[in-house]
């Protein structure tokens, strides 16, 4: 193979590149500007009567509410991600989890955040809601206004149902059971035939 | 039953016990994980599904043990492995079902086919609750699938290497990195352990720079790197990727994703000295030259429509979202919904035709593979130059794949073969979602994205949709993750042992 076609992949990688950085800065300039814009500023009777929206509401007419304040309800769940003096929290309303980015002081240092054997705190936040967020790389995310907890969470121990500490230990049982009998068969398994 | 006939079964049946059986064997890893984490239920649902599992499993091994020492024909052990993952499946679903996580048994079947083949579509209710036990065992089963539970099998558990060669194949691989299949087998495992390494600690570094705590931030890091390594694009928390709202985690999965995607063939030749292959690959060289049309393509459409405010954002959901597909991964930092109704008609093309291209051969990734669609451009060249020149001249095409080999007419049939089978399969299995009332498009885009077991949703595949659906798209992971000849050479054996009896 030549050398030529040794570093084709490297060519064209940085070909790419090029071309896309080229395009990109032929978009920026133009048609996506007034879509920031429209997020920066939405008009006033949008910021103080925000309208109540689900995660499903958002996801399919998410051109409609770009840039819009909404009040979004749902469980904290998995993590809470400390970035400097703000925080991803993740809220999920059932049908979906929504990144919310929030002022740390905003959310409460003890909040409960659901996973397994927990519900989480259940948050209703007043947010505005960035389709593509040029503030973080393109999210689908809720930037908070205000939030507050309606319901708190709580552990929720799951059962440990009769039939499985039966099943479990019973099963397990045969297996040593098994393997005792066996032991001379099992061995020959593992040599050589 | 004929002599010959109950001869085959049993043949075949002793390995495939024995595979099961130490399906049965790693449901311990998750148990521990449950005990080590207090999930006291979940710990019963795998102590129950493990010793199901070695109990049945064991039992038809010892039943049939006697057989082992038989040579098995190309059928046989092709069988074994079609055989291995239906029943590795059925067993594997039972913790999941019975952890209370699913809707139905077919549910926890479609998952754990889709783990296997490292798909990455789920249907598991209310994931961000999910406990971590069971969430090692979605992960673990990725990984597992990523090398083949039958490569893994002839790694560590079968002694003697009788019909060792057709069962590695079955399993969708064909390449021996050494001359002895099981050791093969062995090299593909310690590849993949010393990334495990690698790739944990990376990506627990990287969990921990997102905000994670030090303890979720390695657990996070190992099931996200076994799905990353096995292009499987499981995740533990429903958001996949965009729940970790970072940029160095987005990085860091698509270095280990791309890396998984590689030919292990290729990770031998440059673990053993010989770098230069990288560049020289005809995979490589394939692979590069898609992934760059196609991002060019996808990333005209993205702009065309104004997606994306910058071009950052364009790298972070439009080329994360197309290398994930081109790689078979499935990792997603979009809602499903938002191909649908923001990528547009071009983006949209660029990354079903990237998922249906897939990664490389003898990788954990699926698809057509780049080292077949090389094969026939490049014998598609040859027939074209042919024209041109004199009827009396030979064209001799060479190609690097590993080593310099001659192009024949045997390997061009063999990559159409199944080029053709792939796309005869995502054909049917799009019209399947068209009966069901699936809009085209979005029909297209599921089947390719479970045709090439990638994992991208446009939002069809949800615990919702028609059984009838759930079914054709499990059977088409199955096909496509063997490669098609297993299945057929399964299938052609029940009808033949059907007509004799």
């Amino acid at each position: 193979m030549s050398r030529a076609s040794r570093s084709l992949p490297l060519v064209l990688v940085l070909a790419a590149a090029a071309t896309t950085a080229l395009l990109v800065g032929l978009c920026t300039a133009g048609g996506t500007v007034a879509a920031s814009t429209a997020a920066a500023s939405p008009t006033a009777a949008e910021t103080f009567t925000p309208a109540p929206a689900s995660s499903t509401d958002l996801i399919e007419n998410a051109d409609a509410y770009d840039g819009r304040t909404v009040v979004f309800e749902g469980e904290a769940i998995g993590d809470r991600l400390e970035r400097g003096d703000h925080v991803w929290v993740n809220v999920s309303d059932g049908a979906n989890a929504v990144g919310v980015w929030a002022p740390a002081s905003m959310l409460p240092p003890s909040l409960v955040l659901g996973r397994y054997g927990v519900v989480g705190d259940r948050l209703r936040i007043v947010a505005v809601f960035h389709r593509a967020c040029a503030e973080h790389g393109g999210d689908f995310d809720l930037h908070a206004l205000s939030a507050e907890v309606v319901s708190a969470g709580r552990a929720t121990p799951p059962p440990v149902p009769w039939t499985l500490l039966v099943a479990g230990p019973g099963t397990f049982l045969l297996v040593v059971t098994g393997a005792v009998r066996f032991r001379k068969r099992i061995r020959l398994l593992f040599t050589k035939s | 039953m004929t002599d010959r006939t109950g001869g085959r079964f049993a043949a075949v049946a002793y390995p495939v016990g024995l595979v099961v059986a130490g399906l049965g064997a790693l449901q311990w890893i998750p148990l521990v994980t449950a005990l080590v984490r207090g999930e006291w239920t979940i710990a019963l649902v795998f102590l129950t599904g493990s010793s199901t599992t070695i109990l049945c499993g064991g039992a038809v091994a010892l039943a049939f043990a006697r057989h082992r020492g038989r040579k098995l024909g190309w059928s046989e052990g092709m069988a074994v492995t079609a055989l291995s993952w239906f029943f590795g499946m059925l067993f594997c679903a039972l913790p999941y079902y019975l952890s209370g996580g699913y809707l139905s048994y077919l549910d926890a079947c479609f998952d754990v086919m889709s783990g296997l083949t490292t798909t990455g579509l789920t249907l598991i209710q209310d994931l961000d609750h999910v406990s971590d036990g069971v969430n090692m065992w979605r992960h673990l089963l990725t990984w597992l699938g990523g090398q083949g539970i039958v490569v893994l099998a002839l790694a560590f558990l079968f002694k003697g290497t009788n019909g060792a060669y057709k069962m590695y194949v079955g399993e969708g691989k064909d390449e021996r990195l050494t001359p002895n299949v099981v050791n093969t087998a062995r090299s593909i495992w310690i590849i993949s352990l010393v990334y495990l390494g690698v790739g944990t600690a990376a990506l627990w570094g990287a969990g921990i720079v997102a905000g994670l705590p030090p303890g979720r931030a390695f657990l996070h890091g190992l099931w996200i790197f076994m799905a990353a390594w096995s292009t499987g694009g499981f995740a533990p928390m429903s958001q996949n990727i965009l729940y970790y709202h970072s940029l160095v985690f987005e990085v860091t999965t698509a270095v280990f994703f791309l890396i998984g995607s590689f030919n292990f063939a290729l990770h031998y030749a440059v673990l053993s000295g010989q770098r230069s292959e990288i560049r020289k690959n005809l995979e490589t060289v394939t692979f590069s030259i898609t992934v760059v049309v196609l991002t060019l393509v996808a990333s005209a459409g993205l702009m065309r429509d104004g997606v994306y405010p910058d071009a950052i954002a364009l790298f972070r959901k439009g080329f994360y979202q197309l290398i994930s597909g081109h790689t078979t991964t499935g990792f997603m930092t979009v809602y499903a919904r938002q191909f649908y109704h923001e990528w547009g008609d071009l983006a949209l093309f660029a990354l079903i035709v990237a998922m249906l291209l897939g990664g490389s051969a003898c990788s954990t990734a699926g698809g057509f593979k780049a080292l077949r669609v090389g094969i026939i451009v490049k014998s598609f060249a040859r027939d074209v130059r042919k024209l041109g020149a004199p009827e009396s001249m030979v064209t001799v095409v060479r190609i690097h794949h590993v080593r310099d080999t001659q192009l024949d007419d045997a390997s061009i049939r063999g990559a159409m073969l199944i080029v053709f089978a792939y796309i005869a399969t995502f054909s049917a299995a799009t019209l399947a979602g068209m009966l069901y009332g699936i809009p085209f498009a979005q029909s297209a885009f599921e089947s390719a994205s479970v045709t090439g077991n990638v994992g991208l949703s446009i939002g069809v595949t949800a615990a919702s949709m028609p059984d009838g659906l759930k079914i054709v798209y499990l059977v088409t992971m199955w096909l496509a993750r063997l490669e098609f000849l297993s299945i057929l050479a399964l299938g052609a054996t029940l009808l033949r042992n059907g007509r004799r009896r």
